[in-house]
């Protein structure tokens, strides 16, 4: 019922025997819609051929989620042997071993429904509900195997969204299932320790591998702060982290400066680091004047920027220099009057000139907004 | 005229007649492989069609009581709906389940020979810990759950069952930098979540957690040259986001910070006018889901000859003043 992207054909009358050929599919798969629930009325979760009809459907129609839960409810009733706390108690009733091989078995079970859910995504990245199901079948390999076995299969995963957002960098099941991994991971229920670094190299890769990666500049955005608090860093730690992290962003825009997602991120980061939109958060101890001194250096980087080119659709920056203005202007009031680029009016007047939607409402307010915060500071 | 102006012309204008026909035509298409492989939407489906003919002004171009039938065939006896006949309960159709109630007028049919209102309260399933809502016994979360929980729990005047503040504070959590939110905390900001999470802290009367003038620029900044709206930055165009996006804009009261003439005509020309249908880009296959969306996108920007809807509900606003009336506008701490 969802079409994305399809083109739009003429109704052209099918021949009859294409009409037949969708009706003999059609009672195909009703066929085995009737199976499956016939089976399920009766309780027949344990029988192998049950299990066979959700793996038929499901190939056929992914977005079949009641099948996905008979699925499980197959898994739970005949497919898989043990839970943890079964195999406990069986270890003291001596029977190690076989609690062993059962834990070997499901191990084998589970890795076969990765596989199978694995061939569906390649051709349903986006559908929820294999990705849903995918993440039970992780909760069981913690439920049911030992503790390394499944280390080692979340750890799998890990590379498994790799791959996946390497054919699509934005694909956000992708990014989201990433992110419950690591979760996960970091719990004393698997690896029990803090996987912060490794991600935040993670998103450096990303970026390196396209810069206008939006889903990995936000997921950095999220990254950062922890980054911070676990190196423990001191001042000097923090400015160190904001220079190769300014430096960064503004090499991105230098290679893509009409890229959307690369100016969202540098207004966050500079106002994160500026303490523009609240207490500052990357280095908290920033003394005023090295403030005013480093959005001196940006509103230069940026005016160098839009002198070495003509951009006449482009309103990012400009949006970038009103914010900065603002901020010198609460820092030193004085600074607006000494040159005309210094006002943030100035460069509303450029996103005026340039927004091609010509959203003439969205200005006016922002002009308003403006001088409103002009106004209160000359006041105090 | 020229021959190919005269289409252009033709086109830029609402395609009502088609549009009723077409929805009209949606469950006879038994014949059809696809319409078997969609019936896991078949509840969504007709909460879509009949919400969009309401918007159309044809309310009755559907049977009432077929509608409401078959979406009472579909309860199980947690109080939970499912797609369909033997399909599994789900916030996503218990959802749509209420929101039809809601549109026909038809609670007391629920309460007649269905479980009953209450029942179908208590069948969302809140966390008690975190405050966010799973979608079904098997426990995923996304905040969309969340806001059609509000959403139903609202409409049924059932909102002191859950704990207001905890969802509140599991929404705000989902907040990022950009002002918008994800499917969880720390998920990435998308215009269909946005919709959900700022719809939700509007029910839950909390519009002060939201950071307005970002999420507002981030929102208008989703409209592309073409005039149509993507749903995050650098992606494609989508009649969809023209819900998402809009309705997000109008409950922060900004939608006149898009361009309004440019999204109609988008809209405009995403529709078949020949057999009825809006489709996510010109010239695409039609489906239900882009045909509603087009037209609630259509109606935000009043657009003429269409009902008004409601940005929270996505149903018309005479539905949602006639429902709350009768609750008395649910006052909340």
């Amino acid at each position: 019922m969802e079409h994305h992207g399809k083109k739009r054909e003429a109704p052209t009358a099918r021949t009859e025997e294409q009409r037949k050929k969708e009706l003999q599919k059609i009672k195909v798969y009703r066929e085995l819609e009737d199976e499956l629930r016939e089976r399920v009325a009766r309780g027949a979760f344990n029988e192998r051929r049950t299990f066979e009809c959700t793996k038929d459907l499901l190939k056929a129609n992914p977005e079949y989620y009641t099948v996905w839960n008979l699925r499980r409810r197959c898994m739970m009733a005949g497919v898989l042997t043990s839970t943890a706390e079964e195999e406990e108690e069986e270890e003291k009733g001596k029977e190690e071993a076989a609690a062993a091989s059962r834990a070997q078995i499901d191990d084998s079970y589970l890795s076969e429904e990765l596989e199978f859910t694995l061939k569906l995504l390649k051709k349903f990245p986006k559908c929820y509900w294999i990705w849903n199901y995918r993440k039970w079948i992780l909760e069981q390999y913690i439920l049911r195997v030992p503790k390394a076995a499944a280390c080692g299969a979340w750890r799998n995963e890990l590379a498994y969204t790799q791959k996946v957002l390497y054919q699509d960098h934005r694909n956000f099941h992708a990014w989201g299932y990433r992110r419950y991994l690591v979760a996960k991971l970091e719990t004393p229920a698997l690896l029990g320790q803090s996987l912060v670094e490794d991600e935040f190299i993670y998103t450096t890769r990303m970026i390196e591998l396209e810069l206008s990666n939006f889903s990995a500049w936000h997921y950095r955005s999220r990254l950062m702060f922890r980054v911070l608090e676990e190196r423990k860093a001191d001042d000097k730690v923090r400015a160190e982290f904001f220079q190769a992290e300014r430096e960064l962003i503004q090499d991105a825009i230098n290679c893509g400066i009409e890229d959307q997602s690369l100016w969202y991120y540098y207004r966050f980061f500079m106002a994160q680091a500026l303490g523009s939109e609240g207490r500052p958060t990357i280095i908290p101890n920033m003394p005023a004047e090295e403030k005013i001194r480093i959005i001196e250096e940006e509103i230069d980087w940026v005016e160098d920027m839009l002198m070495d080119g003509s951009y006449p659709n482009l309103i990012y920056p400009y949006e970038a220099m009103v914010e900065h203005t603002l901020a010198l202007f609460k820092l030193q009031p004085s600074a607006k009057d000494v040159r005309e680029q210094n006002n943030p009016k100035y460069w509303l007047v450029k996103i005026r000139e340039n927004e091609k939607n010509k959203n003439t409402k969205r200005w006016d307010e922002l002009e308003r907004n403006i001088e409103r915060q002009l106004a209160t500071e000359s006041n105090e | 005229m020229a021959k190919s102006e005269e289409k252009e012309e033709k086109e830029l204008e609402l395609a009502t007649d088609q549009h009723v026909k077409y929805i009209q035509s949606l469950d006879t298409r038994k014949d059809q492989y696809d319409y078997w492989l969609t019936e896991h939407l078949r509840l969504n489906g007709l909460y879509w069609g009949l919400t969009a003919l309401h918007l159309l002004k044809h309310p009755d171009a559907l049977p009432r009581d077929e509608a409401i039938n078959f979406v009472l065939s579909c309860q199980h006896e947690s109080g939970g709906f499912g797609a369909a006949p033997n399909h599994d309960a789900h916030m996503l159709y218990t959802v749509s389940a209420v929101q039809i109630f809601a549109l026909l007028d038809a609670f007391d049919e629920l309460e007649k020979r269905g479980t009953g209102k209450l029942k179908v309260a208590q069948s969302g399933l809140q966390n008690q810990e975190k405050g966010s809502f799973a979608g079904d016994e098997w426990g995923e979360e996304d905040t969309r759950f969340l806001y059609g929980a509000l959403n139903a729990l609202s409409l049924l005047d059932m909102l002191h069952l859950v704990d207001i503040d905890k969802a509140v504070n599991h929404v705000h959590a989902c907040a990022n930098f950009d002002g918008g939110y994800g499917v969880n905390p720390g998920d990435e900001s998308h215009s269909g979540q946005i919709f959900t999470c700022v719809a939700a802290l509007t029910i839950a009367k909390r519009q002060d957690l939201i950071n307005q003038e970002k999420l507002g620029g981030w929102l208008c900044e989703r409209q592309l040259e073409n005039g149509g709206l993507n749903g995050r930055p650098e992606k494609k165009e989508d009649v969809c986001y023209s819900w998402w996006v809009l309705s997000s804009l109008s409950m922060i009261d900004r939608t006149h910070w898009i361009n309004r003439d440019k999204l109609i005509k988008f809209i405009l020309e995403c529709q078949d006018t020949d057999n009825g249908g809006i489709s996510d880009r010109p010239g695409n296959m039609v489906d239900v889901w882009h045909t509603l969306f087009g037209l609630t996108g259509l109606s935000l920007l009043g657009y003429p000859g269409l009902d008004d809807i409601d940005p929270v509900y996505c149903l018309p606003k005479s539905t949602v003043e006639r429902v709350l009336g009768k609750s008395k506008q649910q006052s909340l701490p």
